[in-house]
């Protein structure tokens, strides 16, 4: 549905991290706001995928009509008394107050507040002017009683239907009355407004033809005072061609609202909707001038392809700065489609080459900011001269400065200078400005990718996101101890900033690192070496388990106190009560028994044969595998290979003397899982397997001792054995 | 770097214990256009066909520029919309999931509260009455919690009359540890869409049954009882340097091949030859369109292959997506009585 629409826009990455570090949603390093130079531009122009829309005007008509009212009014009517009277009296109540305004009842009727009460009371010259504007609000309540308008609040919307309809005798006293007010009133703010209502009342009755007779006979009255009726009168307009089918001239009708209201551009540009390019090509020969023409292109660009009508719009007119607003949203889908980077650089260059160039600085900062992200020294250049070009403009110098940033992440060297180059760069990105976020995340990416093509291992880990690739131990020990020392230039006074690694999670990977090779001893003295704090197991590490769900720990872990459909039952801690529960064992214990197991597992007799089997069973629940496996997840993406467990299954198999066959069958089963676990490649250990490997080794193995108690368990048990055994 | 729970590496059969059973729920249709006036077609449709439930596409609830949340493509009607009395209209939620991602997804109640007052605005319009409410979201980690205290809240609001649903993709419930289970009644799960975009040419993106087989190993053993919504739409790719820019799902790729600005390949694709306005996108010169439509096979493989697994034994609703007489035109009557009776 919808919903792969916007698929089409999210970053993967974005949707579903992989690690545990959660990555910046929003993932552009340009800022829109450049743009503002150019003119007023609304926060809704700016490309964001997330959001709908250009942006709500119904809250800026509303206000705008309040002040409109209250300079009519002048200051002795409280603007939040008219409020009361414009939003939520009652026709009766209106009547009720005009009366009382014209001395014909004494009583002010309720809710109505005091300034517009004096009137009466103190003979106000006001009062006739105030009876005329309630005469006026009772006009205008009554055709909106009718209206198929949507309210200020879109969750109000009441489709048309819904609303009571308007017999053709009653729309017709109602335009009688209307037009008669408007005959009568001098008054040029309620001409306007009769006007204006009276259009309205044609629009939702579907009268287009009268509807444009209307607005060409009333031309003058519709354009003064109020700009901002003017313009809402011609949307008006506009919106009665389009439901005439009339596409070509609507779409004119829009952009010219979109060109001359800021208040409206945003819903004018939501109408705005070319449709096919006989369409659109009568739209363009109808623009009165190039100007115009250029305007529609800029209306086309926003909703469709900018770049198309970037160019279209040098094309008719070489010198307009009108592309601006299209170039920064190109920017942005640049970056967050991460596709057409090529194009957007070379259309900059184009226009900073261009002589009569109107928007060269933001060329130069466009071209400089695509040329910094890929480590091109030519951004300096073009980043200063844009600077250079907006003196005292914040936004620029800000987003020159990240550009700089990311240029410099580029240039990993051992040279002091450079270091410092890009500790000032990186301390030079404020709170103040809004990428700050997505610019560090880029910049320390880009750092780590270039230290790490210059050989520096050590920067190249601390720049990177921790556990998004295996690091090497000798490089994690370099990342500690760059990470504890004292930093004593500027650059490693930024880079301890930077770094998302956390001190105690590397020290973690440090001493579990020889564990998941198998190698208990080690990791018991890398434990006394680097302190990692103990973690704790949920699951025993040494049960054995026919079934491994391994699913259900981190289910009965996610359920936990959930009131969840999905909770139950699989999911509960009932099923699973082992796994939610602490297992008493912490990693630090773990690791000195399976170094003391270790021993014992190298001396000889059963208790030798008993040590390697725990180790097996130990090291496979640990593996991913595993429901000890939390353990390594603590870590920087180490994890237990299933072949170690295998080599102990293995070893306690062939030394478990062959009478004991109980005990065989249980090695033989244990070492079965081991090989199952084994054969699914690497990268498919965190996906579900379908069909599941056969471990033929092991199952025939256990197949041989088939006279066995714990065979027929298994048989009972596991159905994947039960299958194997039917085929053979 | 973290794994994801394995979920399928038990030694028990898991795939493969259940068969494929004619369906025997309810058959129904999806409706996503914004103006419900079912035409002469559809209507015989849904009447030939023995149609009992329409799930009706009513609002999308987005995230505005000034980051408030609104519903937009408010669903109108004509007087006379065409829905038979005795065909009983689920109306249907669609939510960007962006409305509940980050700190700012605001008060689920309020939202739940505005959401089933628009609802029930809507159903009283119809003359329809609200038993079951479908919400649409492909929710992530950053927008679980959000989304499903909003469901929650909706389900508080709505009252127990109303049964909850919730649109279902394949990886939520291959990943269902992670991505978690809505607390709804029933969900619907969507057999398309699994694969990725695409301008390769031969790549499919509606249904890909390559793609869609390894999501299925646990469907059985999914929480909730699942219907199941199948593909009968088609739709345009727009391709530029091998990454596909839009999707064009108002165009009849039928269409295509009488556009004087496009030239047709010999793969199936049209190259746009010169920038144009084509139902309301502006193309541009040297970008390739790559038609895909769902045929009834395709639809029929669909089925095959995601019905047997899903749990035996429901009573679970069919539903199509989407009606349309474009849809009803590249499949007539008597292949969708033949999917409602034996694809699914």
């Amino acid at each position: 549905m919808r919903a792969i629409l916007a698929l089409l826009l999210l970053v993967p990455s974005a949707v579903w991290p992989c690690g545990g570090y959660t990555f910046a949603t929003d993932t552009t390093t340009f800022d829109p706001s450049v743009a503002l130079a150019f003119g007023p531009f609304d926060e809704g122009f700016g490309f964001d995928p997330e959001r709908s829309g250009f942006g709500e005007v119904g809250a800026l008509i509303e206000a705008e009509n309040r002040a409109e009212w209250s300079t009519y009014l002048g200051p002795t009517v409280h603007p939040a008394e008219w409020n009361v009277i414009l939003r939520a009296t009652t026709l009766t109540e209106l009547d009720a107050l005009i009366f009382f305004l014209q001395g014909k009842t004494s009583t002010l009727p309720a809710g109505i507040g005091a300034t517009i009460g004096a009137k009466r009371a103190s003979g106000d010259p006001l009062s006739q002017k105030l009876i005329a504007a309630l005469f006026f609000v009772g006009f205008a309540k009554r055709v909106e009683a009718v209206s198929n308008s949507l309210p200020v609040d879109p969750w109000d919307a009441t489709p048309a239907k819904a609303k009571p309809s308007l017999s053709d005798a009653e729309a017709a006293a109602l335009l009688k009355n209307g037009e008669a007010a408007l005959a009568r009133t001098s008054d040029a703010f309620l001409k306007q407004r009769y006007a204006y209502i009276l259009m309205r009342l044609r629009f939702y009755r579907k009268e287009w033809p009268a509807l444009h007779a209307f607005a060409d006979a009333q031309g003058s009255v519709l354009s003064k005072p109020s700009a901002s009726i003017t313009w809402r009168a011609r949307e008006y307009v506009a919106g009665a061609l389009r439901r005439e089918k009339r596409i070509a001239e609507a779409n004119l009708a829009f952009a010219r609202v979109y060109a001359g209201s800021a208040m409206l551009a945003a819903r004018a540009a939501e109408s705005f909707r070319p449709v096919d390019e006989s369409d659109w090509q009568q739209t363009l020969s109808l623009a009165r001038d190039d100007q115009e023409r250029v305007a529609l292109w800029q209306l086309a660009g926003l909703k469709t392809d900018g770049m198309v009508a970037m160019r279209k719009m040098l094309a008719i007119d070489p010198g307009t700065d009108r592309v601006a607003l299209l170039a920064v949203r190109e920017m942005g889908k640049v970056e967050i489609n991460r596709v057409g980077a090529e194009a957007l650089e070379q259309f900059a260059v184009e226009r900073i080459a261009e002589p009569k160039s109107g928007a060269r600085w933001l060329f130069e900062l466009i071209a400089g900011h695509l040329l910094a992200k890929r480590g091109d020294s030519g951004a300096t250049a073009l980043l200063a001269a844009a600077v250079a070009a907006r003196p005292g403009d914040a936004i620029v110098a800000r987003q020159a400065s990240a550009s700089v940033l990311l240029l410099r992440a580029h240039a990993c060297a051992p040279d002091p200078a450079r270091q410092t180059e890009f500790a000032e760069a990186a301390d030079a990105i404020t709170q103040e400005y809004p990428k700050r976020e997505p610019v560090m995340e880029m910049a320390l990416r880009l750092r780590s990718e270039s230290c790490s093509v210059a050989g520096n291992a050590i920067e190249a880990a601390l720049f990177a996101v921790p556990g998004e690739r295996s690091i090497d131990p000798a490089t994690l020990k370099g990342v500690l101890a760059s990470m504890t020392r004292p930093a004593s230039t500027p650059y490693q006074k930024t880079s301890s900033r930077l770094t998302r690694w956390s001190a105690q999670t590397v020290r973690q990977t440090l001493a579990l690192e020889p564990l998941s090779r198998g190698r208990a001893a080690e990791s018991q003295k890398a434990f006394a070496a680097y302190h990692p704090d103990p973690i704790e197991l949920t699951a025993d590490p040494f049960a054995l388990r026919f079934r491994d769900c391994v699913s259900c720990e981190s289910e009965a872990n996610q359920c936990r106190g959930s009131t969840d459909a999905g909770c139950s039952p699989l999911a509960s801690a009932v099923l699973h009560p082992a796994l939610a529960a602490s297992s008493g064992w912490t990693s630090t214990s773990l690791v000195q028994a399976l170094a003391a197991l270790s021993t014992e597992a190298g001396r000889s007799g059963p208790s030798a044969i008993e040590a390697a089997e725990l180790l097996g069973r130990a090291f496979y629940n640990l593996s991913p595998m595993g429901n000890s496996r939390t353990v390594m997840r603590q870590t920087y993406g180490l994890s237990v290979r299933p072949s170690v467990s295998l080599e102990w299954f293995v070893k306690a198999f062939n030394a478990t003397p062959k009478k004991n066959r109980e005990q065989r069958a249980r090695v033989a089963f244990e070492a079965a899982k081991a090989e199952l676990a084994s054969l699914v490649p690497e990268g498919r250990r965190s996906q579900p397997v379908n069909p599941l490997p056969v471990p033929a080794k092991w199952f025939t193995a256990l197949e041989q001792l088939a006279d066995t108690q714990y065979r027929r368990e298994v048989l009972a048990e596991c159905g994947h054995y039960r299958r194997w055994v039917e085929h053979h | 770097m973290r794994l994801l729970p394995l979920a399928l590496l038990v030694f028990s059969a898991l795939a493969g214990c259940s068969q494929p059973q004619p369906a025997e729920g309810p058959r129904a249709f999806y409706f996503w256009r914004t103006h419900l006036a079912l035409s002469a077609t559809e209507r015989e449709a849904l009447a030939s066909l023995q149609v009992t439930r329409l799930f009706v596409h009513v609002f999308d609830v987005v995230r505005a520029p000034d980051g408030t949340v609104q519903p937009v493509g408010m669903l109108t009607w004509a007087d006379a919309h065409g829905v038979p009395a005795d065909v009983e209209v689920v109306p249907t939620i669609f939510i960007r999931e962006a409305v509940f991602r980050g700190a700012s997804e605001g008060d689920p109640q309020a939202l739940a509260r505005k959401t089933w007052a628009a609802v029930s605005r809507i159903a009283r319009g119809l003359d329809k009455q609200v038993q079951e409410l479908q919400l649409d979201c492909d929710w992530s980690d950053g927008s679980r919690e959000g989304y499903f205290a909003f469901l929650r809240a909706l389900h508080d609001v709505a009252g127990p009359q109303v049964r909850l649903s919730a649109t279902i993709r394949l990886h939520q419930v291959k990943y269902r540890e992670r991505t978690g289970v809505p607390p709804v009644e029933r969900g619907m799960l969507m057999a398309y869409n699994m694969g990725t975009f695409d301008g390769d040419p031969a790549h499919r993106s509606i249904f890909d049954a390559e793609a869609t087989a390894p999501y299925l190993a646990r469907l059985s053993e999914y929480p909730l009882p699942l219907d199941v919504a199948l593909p009968i739409w088609s739709w345009v790719l727009q391709v530029r340097q091998g990454h596909v820019v839009n999707l064009l799902q108002d165009v009849d790729p039928a269409e295509l091949s009488s556009q004087s600005f496009l030239r047709p390949g010999a793969d199936g694709q049209f190259t746009v030859e010169s920038s144009s306005f084509f139902h309301g996108t502006l193309l541009r010169e040297t970008d390739t369109l790559k038609p895909e439509t769902v045929r009834v096979e395709l639809t029929r493989e669909a089925s095959r292959l995601i019905v047997p697994k899903l749990a035996p034994h429901q009573r679970r609703t069919t539903a199509l997506f989407e009606l349309s007489d474009h849809s009803l035109q590249r499949h007539p009557v008597l292949t969708l009585r033949n999917l409602f009776l034996f694809g699914a």
